[in-house]
C-alpha cells in the first residue's frame, strides 16, 4: 500500500491516446519541399514525443461524455500542434537550450529559421480544426474555433505578462498575480482548452463550460507549479537543464515567495541578479538563489500550494464530471490530478 | 388600508443551499458577490452594513473553532478562486459587449473584434468566413507575440479591464437631486389643480415610469387624524394625448404637507411620489 | 425618483408599508416577524401576527399554572450550535434592555445557563440500566457570537475532528485497560515515528514517509501493539487533515487497519467491562462515520451530506462497518430519541435519514460554542416568546390572538393574466373570541417581576369570558371548533404578503386549497411524517440525591420506553411560587403513538380524541413511575416495588396553603378528595400532556423525504412564503434552530434580507 504507486491508468491512457494522436498528427505534417529549412523543422518538435497530456485530456473528456475517439482526434491533433508551435516561440523567448533531451530548435538552426517554423506550425495546427466541420458539423466546429481563438489570445497575453515582468525586472508580485499569469499562459492551452472542447464535442455543445474552466484551471495551475518544482530538483532525465528556470529568470511561485521572504538587503541582491540577461548571470548567483529558496522554505511552500490546488481540482472534478456515468476515461481524468502532482 | 394592486415577491437569486465544499473558499472573494456593486452599498436599507455595525468587529479567533484548514491554504485557495472567477467574469463581459455592440470590444480581455466575429448566431454558412479570419489571425499571432510583449510589458498590470465596466447604477439608489422641484422625464404631466387655497404640487417620477399608466391612493398627512386628499386622478387628455393629473383640494383642507405614492396600474410597483403643500 | 427624506427613510415606506400577514406564533413565525421589522427596514413592512388561542410559542409555548408552576409542551433544551437562534435571542434581549434591578432576566445570560453534562442510559449485557454521563468542556466563544467565515463548515474539517476524537477515545480505552490489568505490559519504547502527528500539517510529512511508516508497522506486526495502534491513529489524523492530497484508497486502508487493530485489542475484553465496552462502541461508530465519509466521497460531493439522505442512519453505519452492538448502543439510541425518530412512535421502528442525522450530530458534537447544551432558567415561553412579544410590540407589530386560520384561498386560476403566477387571494379565519370593547388582548401576566404566559387565557378580557370558562373551551384544541365570528382578509386590502408559519401537521387543515391543487404540497403532507409527543412533569418533596440519583444536574436520553428522555429540572424550583417549595422537579418526554381511531368519520368520537389520549398518557406515566423509575431513582420506590406517590407535591397545597404542612402528608392527601386511593391518584395533581393537535406534532426526517420539503425561498405563489422546521431550511431536522433558520429564509424571500450567507449553516455541506 504505497502512496507513490499511483494508478497505472494514467500512463496507460497517455500512451494509448498519445499514439493515436501522433499517428493522426503525421497526416497533417507537410512532407513536401523545402524540407531542410522549413518542413523538417516544423516536424521536429512534434516528433520528439512528449507526455501527450493535452490531447489525451481532450479525447478522454469527449469520451467520458460518450463521444467516439474519432470525434475528438482532429481537435486533439490541433492542440498538440499548437502546443509545439508555442514551444518553439517559448524556447526562443526564454533563451532555453534544451527541449525533450535535445538542443532547442533555435540552438540547432538559428532564431530566424526556428521562428519561421513556429509560425508555420501554428498555421498547420488550424487544418485539423477546419476538418472538424465535416465530422462534427458547422456549429460545433465553429464553437471549437471560437474557443481556440480565445485560448490563443489568452496564451499570448500570459506569455506577454511573464516576459514583461522579466523585461522590467518586476519581482514584487503575489500569488494572485502568479496565478493570473499561469491561468493564461499555461492553463488555457494545457488543460482548460482540452477539457472545454472535449466537453463541447462530447455533449454536442450542451455542456456548461464554466465548470470546466474551474477544473481546467486548478488542474493546470497544479501542473505548472509542479513543473517549476521539477525544474529545480530534476536531473537530466526530465529533459531540461537543471535550474534552467533560475538561469532564465522565470517568475515561478518559488521566486515570488523568495522575494517576499528575503530581508531588504537580500531583496536588492536578488533584484540585481535578475536584472541581467541569462548570459550575465553567474553560477554562484544561481546557487545562492537556490540555497536561499531552501533556507526560506520556498520549495516546500510551493509543494504545499500544489497539493492544495490539487485538492480543489479534485473537488471541481466532482462538480464538472459527477453527473457522467463511471468510465475508464472519467477515472483517467480524476487520476490525472494525482498524477500531475506526484509525477517526477 | 385601501385597496391597491398586489405586490409580488421578487424571484430569489437561488432557492437551495450551496453545499459545495469549494463554497468554503468563495465567500467574499468572489467578484460576483453583489456587494461589489458600489451603488448598492449606498442603498439606505442595506441590511449588511447596519447588521455588522450592530455586532461590532468579529472576533478573530472564531475561525479556529472550526476547521483545521490552515490560514495559508485558505488564502491560497481563495486567491485561486478569485483569479479564475475574475477571468470568467471578463469572458462573460466580453461576450456581453459583443452581443450588445459588434464593434465595441472589452478592453484587454479577448479583443475579438479584430476577427470580426459578429454575434453569437453562428450560422454554419459563416464558417468559411470564420476560417479565413482565423487563418489571418493565427498567421499574425506569432509575430504579434513579440510585439505584444514590448507593448504590454510596460503596462503588465493594467491588462485587466476596469472593474465597473458594464455595471449600471441602480436608479432608485441615487441620492435626491437638490432643488429639482419637478422631475419631468419624457412627457411632462400636466397638473390641473382645483383649489381655493394657495397650493403647490410636486411630482417625482422615476425615469422608467409610463406616465399614462399611473395611479395613487390619495395624499396623506403625517398629522394624526388629518383628513387625506382623495380627489385626484391620473388620466390621458384625449385631445393632446398627454398625461394629466386632476386634483381637487377641499376648501376646508387644513394647512400642511400631503404626500402620496404613485404606482404603476399594472404592476403595482411604486413609480414616484406626489407632494402637495397647502399654504396658509 | 423616490424621495429620500433627510434621515434616509423613504417616503413610500411611511405611507404605504407592505402588509405582511404572519400565520402562527412559533419560533419560525416569530423569527420572520423579527427579521422583517428590523430597524434597518425603516418601516417598509408592517407585520400582523395571527395566533390561535391566547399565547405564542407553538410547540415551545408554555404556561404558568397553579403556584406559578411551569407547564411545558415537553422538555426543551437549546443546543450549543443553535447559532441563528441564539443570535436573534441575544439581539432581542439587547433591544429589550430590561433593568436588571427590576427583572431577574434582564440579560440573555440570566435566561440561559450552560449545561455541559449530558447523559444516556446505557443497558449493560446483564440487563441493568446505568447512566453514562459525559462532561463536555466549554468550547471557545458563545453561541450567536459573530463568525468571521461565511461558511465555516467543511466535511474535511469534521474528519480531522473525528480523527482527534478517535485518538483520544482509543487512548482512554487503553488507559482504562491498563488500570484494570494491574501492571499491564509497559509499552515498548519503539518510536520511529515521533515526528508524525506532532507536525503542523501535511508539509511535515510526505506521502512517501507515510507509506513507509505504514509498511514498517505492518511488516513488524507493530500495529497489533498498543503503541503501534497509537501511531497509526496519529498518522490517520495527519492524513485526514491533509485530505484531499491523499487518495481515498490509502485512507480507507488506514481506517480498516485501525479498525482491525483496535477491535483485536479491545473487543475481547469488553464482555465484563462496561466502561470499556462503551468506549469501544464510540470508537466503532467513529470509524464507521469516517469510513462512510471517505468511501461515499462526501468531502467533495456537491450535495454534501444530502448525498446519503436516502439511507437510514443505522443502515448506512452498518454498511460502513459498524457492529450490531454499536448500532444498539446508548449513544445511537439517544440520537434517535432526541429527534423522536420512530415510525408511528414505535420504538421497534426507528428511522432517520443518514445525511441529516450525521450532519446534525457532527454539528452538535463539534461546533457547539460555550456549552454543549443550554438550559432555560424559566419556561420557554417566558425566556423566549415573552421577550420577543414585547420587542415586536414596540416595533409596531400587531398581534391578533384567538384567530384560527380556516383556509388560505388561492386566486381563481381563470382570473390570472397570461404569465401571472398564482397567489394567495384571501385568508379565512375563525375568530375564537373577541375582547370586551374591542380592546387589544394583553396576553402576559406578571410573575414576581417577570412577564410570563398563563396556562389559561385571561377570560376576564374576553366577551362572554365567564361562559367560555364554564364551558371549558379549549382554544388550542383542533377538535374544539367554536367560533364567535368569521373574518376574511383580502390581498391588496388587508395584506400583501403571507408568511405561512404553522406546523406541518396543520397544513392539510389550514391550506386545503394548496394541498388540493398542487402536487408538491400533496407530496409534502403525504411523505414528510409527523408524530404526536407526550410529556409529564412531577414535583417532589425529596431532593434527587435522597431519591438515589447521585449525579450533577443533567438531561438523559436512551432510557426505556415509553419515556426515553428525562431531565433533572431542580433549577426551576426558585422560579415557581410554592408555599412549601418542592426539592426536586423532573420532566419526561417521548413520542406518542396515535390511537387506532384518530379522528375518524365519527364526529363524536373525534372530539373525544384528545381526552382519550390524555388519559393514555396519564396511565403510561403512572405505569412508568411504578415500573421503571427505580433504575433512575432507586430510593423513590417502595420496598415491595411501586412508586412512592407520597413524594409528589400537589397543587392543592397552593390553593389551600394553610392545609399542607411538613408533618401531615396524610392530611394533605385526604383533603384532595379522592380518599380511597391516596396512591396513584396523587399523580392527578401533577402536569402531563398529550400533544396530539396537528400543529403540535413533531416533524420527522426519515430517509428519502428531504426532497419533499418546500423551501421558504420557493416563489411558486408570488405573495406567499413558508416558515417552520418542516421546510427545506438547510438543517431539515425538527428543532428550534431549524425553525429559526426557516424564519430567516422566509424574511429573505420577502425582503432579500438577511442575506443567505448570513444564515449560519444554511450552506453547510
Amino acid at each position: 500500500m504505497s502512496a507513490t504507486a499511483t494508478s497505472a491508468l494514467v500512463p496507460e491512457i497517455l500512451n494509448e491516446y498519445g499514439e493515436l494522436t501522433r499517428a493522426k498528427l503525421r497526416e497533417y505534417l507537410p512532407t513536401c519541399e523545402p524540407r531542410r529549412h522549413l518542413y523538417d523543422l516544423v516536424s521536429d518538435y512534434p516528433l520528439r514525443g512528449g507526455k501527450m497530456m493535452r490531447p489525451s485530456l481532450c479525447i478522454a473528456t469527449a469520451r467520458a461524455f460518450g463521444a467516439g475517439i474519432d470525434d475528438a482526434l482532429d481537435t486533439a491533433v490541433a492542440i498538440e500542434l499548437l502546443h509545439n508551435a508555442l514551444l518553439i516561440h517559448d524556447d526562443i523567448e526564454d533563451g532555453s537550450e534544451q527541449r525533450r533531451g535535445r538542443p532547442t530548435l533555435h540552438v540547432e538552426h538559428g532564431i530566424p529559421l526556428a521562428l519561421n517554423a513556429g509560425d508555420t506550425l501554428t498555421l498547420v495546427s488550424l487544418r485539423p480544426l477546419i476538418a472538424n466541420r465535416n465530422r462534427l458539423g458547422g456549429e460545433i466546429a465553429m464553437k471549437i474555433m471560437k474557443e481556440s481563438e480565445r485560448m490563443a489570445l489568452a496564451s499570448a497575453e500570459g506569455q506577454a505578462l511573464e516576459l514583461g515582468w522579466r523585461k522590467d525586472n518586476v519581482l514584487d508580485l503575489d500569488e494572485a498575480d502568479y496565478l493570473r499569469m499561469v491561468l493564461k499562459k499555461t492553463c488555457w492551452l494545457a488543460t482548460i482548452f482540452p477539457v472545454r472542447v472535449g466537453a463541447l464535442i462530447g455533449s454536442r455543445g450542451a455542456a456548461d463550460l464554466d465548470s470546466f474552466m474551474h477544473f481546467g484551471f486548478f488542474l493546470g495551475a497544479t501542473f505548472q507549479i509542479q513543473d517549476d518544482l521539477l525544474n529545480l530538483v530534476a536531473d537530466r532525465k526530465y529533459g531540461k537543464e537543471r535550474d534552467g528556470d533560475l538561469w532564465e529568470g522565470k517568475r515561478t511561485l518559488m521566486l515570488i515567495r523568495l522575494f517576499r521572504e528575503l530581508p531588504p538587503a537580500d531583496r536588492d541582491r536578488l533584484k540585481t541578479i535578475m536584472r541581467g540577461s541569462r548570459t550575465e548571470r553567474m553560477a554562484e548567483d544561481v546557487a545562492w538563489i537556490r540555497a536561499e529558496m531552501d533556507h526560506h522554505g520556498c520549495i516546500d511552500y510551493a509543494r504545499r500550494h500544489a497539493h492544495w490546488l490539487a485538492g480543489v481540482a479534485l473537488h471541481e472534478y466532482s462538480v464538472a464530471f459527477s453527473h457522467l456515468p463511471d468510465s475508464r476515461d472519467k477515472r483517467f481524468i480524476e487520476e490525472m490530478v494525482t498524477w500531475v502532482v506526484e509525477r517526477n | 388600508m385601501s385597496e391597491r394592486p398586489r405586490i409580488r415577491r421578487e424571484d430569489p437569486d437561488r432557492a437551495a443551499p450551496v453545499r459545495h465544499w469549494g463554497n468554503l473558499f468563495r465567500s467574499a472573494a468572489s467578484p460576483s458577490a453583489p456587494s461589489t456593486n458600489g451603488s448598492a452599498k449606498r442603498e439606505p436599507t442595506d441590511e449588511m452594513t447596519v447588521y455588522d455595525a450592530a455586532n461590532g468587529p468579529a472576533s478573530a479567533s472564531n475561525a479556529a473553532v472550526f476547521g483545521p484548514i490552515s490560514e495559508d491554504a485558505r488564502i491560497a485557495i481563495e486567491n485561486a478562486y478569485r483569479v479564475v472567477d475574475e477571468h470568467l467574469q471578463e469572458g462573460r463581459r466580453a461576450a456581453q459587449s459583443r452581443r450588445d455592440d459588434v464593434r465595441v470590444s472589452a478592453p484587454g480581455a479577448f479583443p475579438a473584434a479584430s476577427i470580426g466575429s459578429a454575434g453569437i448566431g453562428l450560422a454554419a454558412e459563416n464558417i468559411q468566413a470564420m476560417v479565413a479570419e482565423s487563418i489571418r489571425f493565427y498567421s499574425t499571432l506569432a509575430p504579434l507575440w513579440t510585439s505584444v510583449v514590448n507593448s504590454i510589458a510596460t503596462a503588465a498590470t493594467a491588462a485587466s479591464p476596469p472593474d465597473d465596466a458594464g455595471l449600471a447604477a441602480a436608479p432608485l439608489a441615487r441620492p435626491p437631486m437638490p432643488g429639482s422641484e419637478t422631475t419631468m422625464v419624457g412627457e411632462p404631466i400636466i397638473i390641473e389643480l382645483a383649489s381655493a387655497r394657495m397650493t403647490r404640487v410636486t411630482i417625482d417620477l422615476i425615469p422608467q415610469a409610463n406616465a399614462t399608466k399611473l395611479a395613487t391612493s390619495g395624499l396623506h398627512s403625517i398629522v394624526p387624524n388629518c383628513q387625506s386628499i382623495r380627489d385626484l386622478t391620473f388620466i390621458v387628455d384625449s385631445h393632446s394625448n398627454r398625461p394629466v393629473v386632476r386634483i381637487r383640494v377641499p376648501d376646508d383642507q387644513p394647512v400642511g404637507c400631503y404626500n402620496g405614492v404613485i404606482v404603476d396600474i399594472d404592476s403595482g410597483d411604486p413609480r414616484g411620489t406626489i407632494t402637495l403643500r397647502v399654504e396658509a | 425618483m423616490v424621495r429620500i427624506l433627510a434621515h434616509g427613510r423613504r417616503l413610500i415606506d411611511i405611507i404605504m408599508p407592505i402588509e405582511v400577514a404572519v400565520i402562527g406564533g412559533g419560533c419560525a413565525a416569530i423569527t420572520a416577524a423579527f427579521e422583517l421589522t428590523r430597524p434597518q427596514h425603516q418601516g417598509k413592512f408592517h407585520v400582523t401576527v395571527y395566533q390561535l388561542g391566547w399565547r405564542l410559542g407553538g410547540k415551545g409555548a408554555s404556561g404558568r399554572g397553579p403556584a406559578d408552576r411551569i407547564e411545558e409542551h415537553g422538555l426543551h433544551i437549546w443546543m450549543g450550535f443553535y447559532e441563528n437562534a441564539f443570535r436573534l435571542l441575544r439581539e432581542c434581549y439587547a433591544e429589550l434592555d430590561r433593568d436588571p434591578h427590576k427583572c431577574r432576566m434582564a440579560d440573555w445570560r440570566d435566561a440561559f445557563t450552560a449545561a455541559p453534562l449530558v447523559g444516556v442510559m446505557d443497558r449493560s449485557p446483564h440487563g441493568a440500566w446505568v447512566p453514562w454521563l459525559a462532561l463536555f468542556p466549554p468550547a471557545e466563544g458563545l453561541p450567536g457570537d459573530p463568525l468571521t467565515n461565511h461558511n465555516p463548515f467543511s466535511i474535511t474539517a469534521y474528519l480531522g475532528r473525528l480523527a482527534t476524537m478517535l485518538r483520544i477515545t482509543i487512548a482512554s480505552a487503553q488507559m482504562h485497560q491498563h488500570d484494570q490489568v494491574a501492571g499491564g505490559a509497559a509499552q515498548t519504547s519503539i518510536d520511529p515515528f515521533s515526528s508524525i502527528g506532532s507536525g503542523e500539517g501535511p508539509s511535515s510529512v510526505t506521502i512517501d514517509e507515510i507509506a513507509a511508516t505504514i509498511a514498517r508497522l505492518l511488516k513488524y506486526g507493530l500495529i497489533a501493539t498498543v503503541a503501534g495502534l497509537n501511531e497509526v491513529v496519529a498518522l490517520l489524523e495527519v492524513v485526514l487533515r491533509a485530505l484531499p492530497s491523499y487518495s481515498t484508497d490509502i485512507i480507507i486502508n488506514l481506517l480498516g487497519t485501525v479498525s482491525t487493530a483496535a477491535r483485536g485489542q479491545i473487543e475481547p475484553l469488553i464482555e465484563n467491562d462496561d466502561e470499556l465496552r462503551r468506549l469501544w462502541e464510540v470508537i466503532d461508530l467513529t470509524l464507521a462515520v469516517m469510513t462512510g465519509i471517505v468511501r461515499f466521497g462526501l468531502t467533495t460531493d456537491p450535495r454534501g451530506f444530502d448525498a446519503i439522505d436516502d439511507y437510514e442512519l443505522r443502515d448506512w453505519l452498518r454498511l460502513n462497518g459498524a457492529s450490531e452492538r454499536s448500532l444498539n448502543s446508548a449513544v445511537i439510541r439517544g440520537i434517535y430519541d432526541l429527534a423522536f425518530a420512530y415510525q408511528d412512535a414505535d420504538p421497534q421502528r426507528p428511522f432517520q435519514a443518514a445525511g441529516l442525522a450525521v450532519r446534525g450530530s457532527l454539528r452538535m458534537f463539534f461546533t457547539f460554542r460555550g456549552a454543549f447544551f443550554w438550559r432555560m432558567q424559566a419556561a420557554m415561553g417566558d425566556v423566549v416568546f415573552a421577550p420577543f412579544y414585547e420587542v415586536l410590540k414596540r416595533r409596531g407589530v400587531t398581534f391578533r390572538f384567538f384567530h384560527r386560520l380556516e383556509n388560505l384561498r388561492l386566486a381563481d386560476p381563470s382570473t390570472l393574466a397570461p404569465g401571472e403566477r398564482s397567489y394567495v387571494e384571501s385568508l379565512e379565519f375563525d375568530v375564537q373570541a373577541t375582547t370586551n370593547h374591542g380592546q387589544e388582548y394583553r396576553p402576559l401576566i406578571d410573575v414576581r417581576g417577570l412577564p410570563c404566559w398563563p396556562s389559561r387565557p385571561d377570560y376576564a378580557q374576553l366577551t362572554d369570558g365567564e361562559l367560555f370558562e364554564r364551558e371549558g373551551r379549549d382554544f388550542e384544541s383542533h377538535w374544539d371548533r367554536h367560533k364567535v365570528a368569521s373574518r376574511t382578509l383580502r390581498v391588496g386590502q388587508d395584506f400583501d404578503f403571507v408568511v405561512l408559519g404553522v406546523g406541518l401537521g396543520a397544513i392539510p387543515h389550514v391550506a386545503r386549497d394548496l394541498v388540493a391543487r398542487d402536487q408538491r404540497w400533496r407530496d409534502l403532507v403525504n411523505h414528510v411524517p409527523t408524530v404526536a409527543t407526550q410529556a409529564f412533569q412531577i414535583w417532589m418533596r425529596e431532593d434527587m440525591a435522597t431519591l438515589g440519583w447521585r449525579h450533577r444536574q443533567t438531561a438523559v436520553s436512551a432510557f426505556t420506553h415509553p419515556f426515553d428522555t428525562w431531565a433533572d429540572m431542580r433549577h426551576l424550583i426558585a422560579e415557581e411560587s410554592w408555599p412549601r417549595a418542592p426539592r426536586a422537579i423532573a420532566y419526561f418526554c417521548s413520542a406518542l403513538p396515535d390511537a387506532k381511531s384518530n379522528g375518524g368519520a365519527n364526529e363524536q368520537s373525534a372530539s373525544e380524541y384528545p381526552l382519550t389520549m390524555r388519559e393514555a398518557v396519564r396511565q403510561s406515566a403512572i405505569n412508568f413511575l411504578n415500573r421503571d423509575i427505580k433504575y433512575l431513582w432507586p430510593a423513590a420506590v417502595l420496598p415491595n416495588g411501586g412508586f412512592r406517590w407520597d413524594l409528589l407535591v400537589g397543587t392543592e397545597e397552593s390553593s389551600h396553603p394553610n392545609i399542607g404542612s411538613a408533618h401531615d402528608d396524610a392530611v394533605a392527601a385526604n383533603s384532595s378528595g379522592s380518599s380511597e386511593d391516596a396512591g396513584e391518584s396523587r399523580f392527578d395533581s401533577q402536569f402531563w400532556t398529550a400533544n396530539v393537535n396537528p400543529s403540535d406534532r413533531y416533524v420527522q426526517s426519515p430517509p428519502k423525504t428531504t426532497r419533499f420539503r418546500i423551501s421558504p425561498l420557493d416563489n411558486t405563489y408570488d405573495n406567499l412564503t413558508v416558515a417552520g422546521d418542516w421546510t427545506a431550511c438547510g438543517l431539515n431536522v425538527g428543532c428550534v434552530e431549524a425553525a429559526v433558520m426557516s424564519g430567516r429564509l422566509a424574511a429573505h424571500a420577502l425582503a432579500k434580507s438577511p442575506t443567505l450567507e448570513d444564515i449560519v449553516g444554511y450552506d453547510h455541506p
